[in-house]
């Protein structure tokens, strides 16, 4: 019963992604049924477009970087949440709220008049700033419970046991809450990747992949913006892949470490 | 093209300009850090006067950024063009506005944004039009040549460069021929009409049904309730708002709606690619003109560059090419020749003068007034009557 | 003693790097936009000022209402069903499975950009769309179901589809603290499969269930792109008139005005949604956190 359910789950999220991915290949530009033919012009159209290029560059390298400094920020957060007790952990819980409780164009217009009094011009990095203000409560979200109910004497112990605070982390702490940190860094990712609200306040001259999607749709719908989707979605599981291996290699090689410890 | 001195003369990069000082005074309270990344994001050698070269960021709109048509002229010149692209006329003076405006060398705007830009943001720079040769009464159509929309006061705003026309746009499958705009309350279109939510090119069409046509932008505030109150019936057969262009295109192919207001003369061309036939019709009330212009933001920096991407971007040559691509008219006299039938089929260049007539170009509601409705108002009445109140 | 305060002075310690980055790039600006909500404008001019006109504006104006409701009423719709609807997915990926194949599979879905996904839902849910035209070959119905498309059921149908997998990734999340022992401590002392999920699994990721229903809540309706290209004439939401403000009028106070006002109203739809969850005795009582 329950799996029947769950495949259906799981299809009713791929039935649209299905339909994308068929009409990005679609010889003719409509978006329509009757489904006319295959073709690749799409993606040789999305190939040669150097605006879209660079956009889906710009979107990479903001998306990387709003993961790697939310999952710093937000793991150091959750971890210093965890040893925090009563008003201080409430206050500060609903302080990191406080960006998603806003509408997001609030964000943006807010950030640009901060901006514009600091004298910062807006670039990819301003773009990176405000991601990390928007995906930083979703990381803290997704990590907290796991966090909450981490139990802080495990580490302890080990530090009881000579183990300096880092190793204590990397040993005890890190494989614990890992694949939970990893799938938040994922999510920071994705929301970067696909942010477009406040990305359009906060933007310089460079912009990202769905300001440019928006573009393109203002003018004409085709199945370009379908290919651009496609080719996201297939380099975004290309690097959750990428993601795995690395942690599984390092979970073994760490695997590895703590049997020679115990062995010596 | 322009003889042009190829290569930068050397020397140090001049970033102690005066503009560039009172600029940074104008931010006032801005941080060591602030400052510093301000510096930071200036290119290496700054474009030397006179020289052609080097790279060129401009905001222009999907399509218009001329990526196929100059790219001989870029590798001539060794010029790099980043081009941001517009999605609504706001992102420009977005990225304008503010203590540190972003760098543009060139961005667009359309008619009506001429004193808005230019008197109150105070964000074009006047240009220099000896720098663009090709702009002259021999090469430019007379209509366009010297419009108020971007000359006054002896002085040039802005480069016209591509114009068009908005008006009806219907499926001859769903509908009779629509020579009226009274035909779109036939109770066959029930349900099959739609808008688009481009308010400049929709405002005036909003005003020239209820007869005050030849007074928009200027109506007063009564006016304006008058003009929406008779809009009422319209919104009656309309099942949903086209959000642009490529909105209403897709609604057209899909066959959601059978007729679309006042939108984009290109509509057909691209709906028949997507295979359903459509028809563009100026009706008796006449179309809406828009017309895009080039023009140097306050924070242009290669402006030699920016000189010649605007000559290049009127040279007749260039024009038959855009206009082509973007299904588009020419404001370059010679232009018509070097296009395809199809293309200069779009609009009547034998005698401009009548479009003109039946179709003005128009500008938009006064940002301040007290008698007449400001464009805030419009904005809102235009806002309440998408949601019907 | 000595542990717990070396604990408490680390913990601080731990979070002053993003209590700074909040400081500096969401309070501060925060602060500057609700002050900002007091001036006045004039087409991107701000005029400083005190005054309340732009909130009595946005209060005196029945538009702001209504579409308020249409905000609102898109993002408790989604909420509702996008917590209601993953549960059980969340639940099966926690007690039914090893490996995490089949949540990352869930999770990889959304990288399909959200725009695009609008217009894939066009294509389904058209006049000449997937279900119609199937419906219509099937000879169960002569002509398309009209209401598919462009009314509040697209709407919030699409945002239900974009937030699903967020709102699994917070309940797996939470449900991963929910250990084996205690449900199966359960079943031993004779609870009904009903009473272990009211009594114990429900009161224990309450914290879980409350972030994904309000992060769910506050995009979806705070979003206002979806509305407005699927919901046909009733999509419009309060998001696009703050964005008009901020874009186009260049009234800015106003524009911050109204979205405090819509922060307001966040607000109590959390509160509201906490109180539920204590008249259903879904939360945890005291017990718990003692």
């Amino acid at each position: 019963m329950l799996r029947i359910y769950v495949w259906l789950y799981v299809a009713f999220l791929y039935a649209p992604i299905a339909i994308i991915t068929l009409f990005s290949f679609h010889s003719s530009p409509s978006l329509t049924f009757p489904f006319e033919g295959f073709s690749l012009r799409w993606y040789a159209r999305i190939f040669t477009n150097t605006t879209f290029m660079d956009s889906l560059w710009n979107s990479i390298l903001v998306g990387t970087a709003t993961a790697a400094t939310t999952t710093v920020l937000g793991s150091l957060t959750a971890l210093g949440l965890a040893r925090l007790k009563g008003r201080v952990q409430t206050l500060f819980g609903l302080l990191s709220f406080g960006p998603v409780a806003l509408p997001g164009l609030f964000l943006g217009i807010a950030l640009v008049m901060l901006f514009s009094q600091i004298g910062l011009a807006r670039s990819l990095f301003t773009v990176t700033i405000a991601h990390v203000l928007f995906t930083l409560p979703f990381f803290l979200e997704a990590v907290r419970s796991r966090i909450e109910y981490f139990d802080l004497s495990l580490e302890e112990a080990a530090r009881d046991l000579g183990a300096t605070p880092a190793q204590a982390f990397r040993l005890v702490t890190l494989p614990i809450i890992g694949p939970t940190i990893g799938g938040a860094a994922i999510l920071s990712f994705a929301l970067s990747f696909d942010e477009f609200i406040i990305t359009v306040f906060v933007s310089g001259n460079n912009t990202t992949l769905p300001l440019t999607i928006w573009s393109m749709m203002r003018r004409a719908v085709s199945p370009d913006i379908n290919a651009a989707s496609v080719l996201s979605l297939s380099l975004s599981i290309g690097i959750i892949l990428l993601g795995g291996l690395l942690v599984w290699y390092q979970r073994r090689s760490a695997l590895n470490a703590r049997a020679k410890d115990i062995q010596e | 093209m322009v003889d042009t001195p190829h290569g930068r003369p050397f020397g140090s990069p001049n970033i102690f300009r005066n503009d560039v000082l009172s600029r940074r005074g104008f931010l006032g309270t801005s941080l060591a850090l602030g400052a510093g990344a301000t510096l930071g994001s200036w290119p290496g050698p700054m474009p030397a006067q006179a020289a052609v070269g080097g790279d060129l960021k401009i905001m222009a709109w999907e399509g218009f950024t001329l990526d196929n048509e100059l790219k001989g002229w870029r590798e001539a010149n060794n010029v790099q063009v980043d081009a941001a692209i517009i999605s609504t006329q706001d992102d420009v003076h977005a990225k304008l506005i503010g203590g540190s405006p972003v760098r543009l060398d060139l961005a667009e705007y359309s008619q009506g944004f001429e004193h808005f830009y230019v008197d109150e943001l105070k964000i074009v720079k006047p240009l220099d039009i000896a720098k663009v040769p090709n702009f002259t009464p021999e090469n430019i159509q007379p209509e366009f040549y010297n419009a108020p929309t971007w000359y006054w006061n002896d002085t040039h705003y802005a480069i016209p460069w591509v114009w068009g026309l908005n008006a009806l746009v219907y499926n001859p499958e769903m509908t009779q021929p629509i020579k009226s705009y009274k035909d779109l309350l036939a109770p066959e279109l029930k349900g099959k009409l739609t808008f688009c939510d481009d308010t400049i090119a929709t405002w005036p069409m909003i005003a020239r049904i209820a007869g005050l046509g030849p007074k928009f932008p200027n109506l007063t505030k009564d006016e304006m309730k008058t003009a929406f109150e008779g809009l009422g019936p319209y919104r009656d057969q309309c099942r949903v708002f086209g959000s642009s262009n490529g909105d209403v295109i897709s609604l057209f192919s899909s066959k959601e709606i059978a007729a679309c207001f006042c939108v984009w003369s290109g509509t057909p061309v691209e709906t028949a690619k997507r295979g359903v036939k459509t028809i563009y019709a100026v009706p008796e009330e006449g179309a809406v003109m828009w017309c895009d212009a080039w023009f140097m933001p306050i924070s242009a920096q290669n402006m030699d560059t920016g000189y010649a991407f605007m000559n290049e971007a009127i040279s007749a040559k260039v024009q038959a090419e855009v206009c082509k691509a973007v299904t588009g008219g020419a404001v370059n006299k010679h232009a018509p020749e070097l296009m395809d039938a199809h293309t200069r089929a779009l609009f009547d260049y034998s005698d401009l003068q009548q479009v003109f007539k039946k179709s003005p170009l128009q500008g938009q509601p006064p940002r301040t007034s007290d008698v007449y409705a400001t464009y805030d108002e419009w904005t809102q009445a235009w806002t309440d009557f998408k949601s019907s109140f | 003693m000595l542990k717990g305060s070396r604990r408490e002075a680390m913990g601080l310690a731990l979070v002053t790097p993003s209590f700074l980055f909040l400081l500096v790039f969401f309070i501060v600006p925060a602060a500057l936009l609700f002050v900002c909500s007091f001036w006045l404008a004039h087409s991107f001019r701000l005029i400083p000022a005190f005054s309340f006109d732009n909130y009595s504006r946005a209060l005196s104006a029945s538009g702001f209402y209504v579409l308020t409701w249409n905000a609102l009423k898109n993002g408790l719709c989604t909420a509702a069903f996008t917590v209601a609807l993953s549960f059980p997915t969340a639940y099966f990926i926690v007690y039914r499975t090893r490996g995490n194949l089949l949540f990352y599979l869930i999770l990889v879905s959304w990288f399909s950009s959200y725009l695009v996904r609008i217009y894939a839902w066009r294509v389904i849910l058209g006049s000449n769309g997937l279900i119609n035209t199937t419906l219509m070959q099937l000879g169960l119905i002569d002509h398309p179901i009209e209401v598919l498309l462009f009314s509040p059921f697209a709407t919030i149908l699409t945002l239900i589809h974009i937030m699903l997998p967020f709102g699994l990734l917070l309940l797996v999340s939470a449900l991963r603290d929910v250990r084996r022992e205690y449900i199966e401590a359960a079943r031993d002392l004779g609870a009904s499969p009903f009473e272990v999920l009211t009594r114990v699994m429900l009161p224990m990721c309450y914290k879980g269930i409350i972030g994904a229903f309000m992060f769910t809540f506050v995009i979806s309706a705070g979003d206002f792109v979806t509305p407005q290209l699927l919901g046909g004439r009733e999509g419009m939401t309060t998001g696009i008139l703050i964005a008009n403000q901020f874009r186009s009028s260049g009234n800015w106070p106003f524009g911050a005005a109204m979205a405090f006002l819509l922060l307001a109203a966040f607000l109590l739809v959390y509160f509201v949604f906490v109180r539920l969850l204590h008249l259903l005795r879904l939360a945890p009582g005291r017990r718990f956190h003692d």
